[in-house]
């Protein structure tokens, strides 16, 4: 079995688990800024749509190009607070209008919504009066909906987070029989959807009751990876039992990492397409959604993994630093080819290979672990023939 | 038949089940896959029961009200228009192809209008339209003071009712001029009676008998009447409306996205793992035509999100083979002969990839259980691609991988 792992060169993931943690610390505390930021100037964290805040959203095609000013003075004088109007960059006869039509006028519901698609209507008229006449004039688009629906989406949104995420917990605890698996994926789930949530959040994006459809995607999609991950590591712990855990989810990092990769470039791939091509109606579920795909591949290698190592309460845990050279005489030991001589032409040999590029390494590699593994590695090799012999022992006794 | 034939058939078996619905649908015309509201155009509406202080919405609300909805939105049954209760209090309206939103909320949210028509010497069938015979109009529903759920002479289920003072008068006058000449009640512009006037009527009661009352219907119109609007008092919740070019320009903007995405995987999927990247990529097409065909034989309506879910899910399905070969590549460079590590890498990676879609398909399933309209379309593309991902990029890419290196035993297979 150990030969299989001469092809790998191992990457040295979890050494660096404190600046991969500390990248997405830095990252949501960007988010937190971003929605103070947008809180400030929008009144809420996110752009929330009319799904969320209620009002009408219309969009019109114009007989001709149009002007912001002047919709918004019209749409101003059928709307309570505010009317917002945007026009569509690429193309100046596309505008959006966000208003909350005024129906105080009318007494009970039946006459409201009558009253509102009067208004609608009229509004709409004057709107293509004023560019290029009505006639020319196309509704694309005019939704309402109502002041009750918001709360409920979001107490529905809320509700399928927790179950999913809960779900999806329980799902990795029955496969992998490790309370710590669960937890440091559903952390990285978390992650993702704080990510989600701040790239949505800086790039303005509009929030609708599709929303919650990107983010339980990205939960149920971005777990994915963490699975393949996991699976490997499991694999490895039974395959490698004189691996040391560290080392155990190096090894099982390097070896998945081409098609956690992969994986995650085949679903951007489709995103970015439909980022390009979708068209306006899919541009902010294919955006939020490539923020926590990306989001997703990153935590299942950085965040999931070393969370599984600090919280493991693995025999083997602590026993031996992280290595990325120690598999070779590890093999020599159990191939039974183990010879002082040769291991010690060996161990030199790897000094040279392995431990030159870490030379190379910028100065995050002065973290704590480090220079302990470095002295350890020293210890190992000056007494090399007593502890190999040792070790041989222990490897017979498994 | 050896086990490789079965498999065979099996596939072949599943093509053809889902090549039926969408050629059958294509001679007839129709589009291959249902289309939602937010892609075809059209107007949905959900309205909520408002009941008044103390009652309880009935499941009879509910039917009266889609009843009258429907009567009013599409009285002679020509559109394809769906009204369907939501949930306890809701009903969604859905209007493909109206052009005009206003026109349609209008309609909705109009009262129930009852006439009084003078219909002539001659009785009107019940049905007719009153609109565009220009009879003159006695009294209507707004002059009535009460109206309720009674019993004719006979016995049968009526409508009895009561003027206001002032239309009590109107009517006595009208019924003393008229005796022998018919008189028309209709609703929402249709004859729903037209009895004889035998004689005046004063004092301002009377009742409506035939329409065909059953004690339900009787009691529907009484409240109808009385409330002047729908049985149950509603509320517009939400209403949506897209027109025919958006819907359009969506859908050929995402099928352009799809192909454009699709082709890059293809290159991507070859690019790196030669010869089996062919055949994931055979396998990823089969996907494709099975996951079209089983949305139509499904009859799953389509929708925006729908789309873009059927889109991503190209992307999803091919994560299977990617993990089976790199899994392969692994096998192979572990010393294994082609065929066996072939089955190994298959036997491994089944497990990965099964816990990765359940834990997908959990996400969806959740989804289409708190998801509204729009997002219950996209659960359920999402979690049918997740079902055909595992069954062409796993079952197909398997058989046609062993075919290959059957035939072809010599084959390298990344070379």
């Amino acid at each position: 079995m150990l030969q299989n792992l001469n092809r790998y060169k191992l990457i040295p993931f979890v050494q660096f688990s404190k600046l991969w943690l500390l990248i997405s610390a830095l990252a949501i505390i960007a988010g937190a800024f971003i929605m103070v930021g947008n809180y400030r100037t929008m009144g809420s964290p996110l752009f929330l749509g009319i799904d969320f805040t209620g009002g009408s959203f219309i969009q019109l095609k114009l007989g001709e190009p149009g002007n912001a000013a002047d919709i918004a003075e019209i749409a101003q004088k059928y709307s309570v607070g505010e009317a917002m109007v945007q026009l569509r960059r690429e193309n100046p006869r596309e505008v959006e209008i966000r208003v909350r039509i005024d129906t105080s006028e009318a007494d009970d519901e039946a006459a409201r919504s009558e009253l509102r698609a009067q208004k609608i209507t009229q509004m709409e008229q004057e709107i293509g009066d004023k560019f290029g006449g009505a006639e020319n004039m196309e509704v694309l688009q005019q939704d309402y909906v109502g002041p009750v629906v918001g709360a409920e989406l979001i107490r529905n949104a809320i509700i399928a987070l927790i179950i999913g995420t809960i779900a999806i917990m329980v799902y990795i605890f029955i496969r992998f029989n490790r309370f710590v698996f669960a937890v440091a994926a559903v952390v990285a789930l978390v992650h993702d959807v704080i990510i989600a949530l701040s790239g949505t959040a800086l790039l303005k994006l509009e929030v609708n009751s599709f929303f919650i459809a990107v983010v339980l995607t990205i939960i149920g999609y971005s777990i994915n990876d963490t699975i393949i991950i996991y699976d490997r590591v499991r694999e490895n712990l039974r395959n490698f039992p004189q691996i040391n855990f560290p080392t155990i989810i190096n090894l099982s990092l390097t070896q998945t990492l081409t098609r956690s990769l992969a994986t995650v470039a085949t679903v951007i791939v489709m995103l970015v397409a439909l980022l390009l091509f979708g068209g306006p109606g899919l541009y902010g579920f294919s955006m939020a959604m490539l923020f926590g795909m990306i989001s997703g591949a990153y935590s299942s290698i950085f965040i999931a993994a070393p969370i599984v190592l600090y919280f493991t309460r693995d025999e083997r845990r602590h026993r031996l630093p992280a290595y990325v050279d120690l598999v070779a005489a590890h093999e020599q030991v159990a191939t039974g080819e183990f010879d002082e001589d040769e291991a010690e032409v060996y161990e030199e040999k790897k000094e040279e290979t392995v431990l030159a590029p870490e030379e190379k390494k910028p100065p995050e590699k002065s973290m704590k672990g480090e220079p302990e593994t470095g002295a350890k590695d020293k210890a190992k090799r000056s007494g090399t023939k007593e502890k190999a012999k040792k070790k041989k022992k222990k490897l017979r006794r498994r | 038949m050896n086990k490789r034939q079965a498999n065979l058939l099996l596939i072949v078996v599943v093509l053809i089940i889902a090549l039926v619905q969408p050629i059958w649908r294509m001679a007839e015309g129709f589009d291959v896959v249902t289309l939602g509201l937010d892609l075809k155009g059209g107007v949905s509406v959900v309205l909520q029961a408002v009941p008044p202080m103390g009652q309880a919405v009935t499941p009879e609300d509910m039917t009266g009200l889609v009843e009258v909805i429907r009567n009013r939105v599409d009285p002679q049954g020509q559109k394809e228009v769906v009204i369907t209760v939501v949930g306890k209090d809701r009903v969604l309206v859905q209007v493909p192809g109206e052009k005009d939103p206003n026109a349609v909320l209008q309609l909705i949210g109009k009262t129930a209008l009852l006439e009084f028509v003078n219909a002539g010497k001659e009785p009107l069938e019940e049905g007719t339209e009153t609109a565009d015979l220009n009879l003159p109009v006695v009294v209507t529903g707004r002059d009535l003071a009460d109206a309720y759920p009674t019993r004719d002479g006979m016995g049968r289920p009526a409508v009895g009712f009561e003027f206001k003072a002032d239309a009590a008068d109107t009517f006595g006058k009208f019924t003393k001029n008229h005796v022998g000449e018919y008189l028309a009640i209709a609703l929402d512009g249709v004859v729903i009676s037209c009895p004889v006037i035998k004689g005046a009527i004063w004092g301002g009661r009377g009742i409506i008998e035939g329409g065909g009352f059953d004690i339900k219907s009787a009691t529907l119109l009484a409240r109808q009447i009385k409330g002047g609007a729908l049985p149950i008092p509603v509320q517009e919740l939400e209403s949506r409306v897209v027109g025919p070019s958006l819907g359009q320009e969506s859908i050929d903007a995402s099928v352009v996205a799809g192909i454009g995405g699709f082709i890059v995987i293809l290159l991507f999927v070859i690019l790196l793992y030669r010869l089996p990247g062919v055949v994931a990529n055979l396998a990823l097409a089969l996907y494709v035509v099975l996951l079209i065909g089983y949305l139509s034989l499904f009859n799953v309506t389509l929708t925006l999100p729908g789309i873009a879910g059927a889109i991503l899910s190209i992307g999803m399905a091919i994560d299977a083979n990617i993990i089976i070969f790199e899994r392969l590549k692994e096998e192979l460079a572990w010393g294994k002969t082609l065929a066996a590590a072939i089955e190994a890498a298959f036997a491994r990676a089944w497990i990965a990839i099964l816990d990765g879609n359940l834990t997908t398909l959990i996400a969806a399933v959740i989804l289409f259980f708190f998801g509204t309209g729009p997002v219950k379309g996209f659960a359920i593309t999402l979690s049918l691609g997740i079902l055909i991902s595992m069954f062409s990029a796993v079952f197909v890419t398997r058989f046609i991988l062993e075919f290959v290196t059957m035939r072809f035993k010599k084959l390298g297979l990344y070379t």
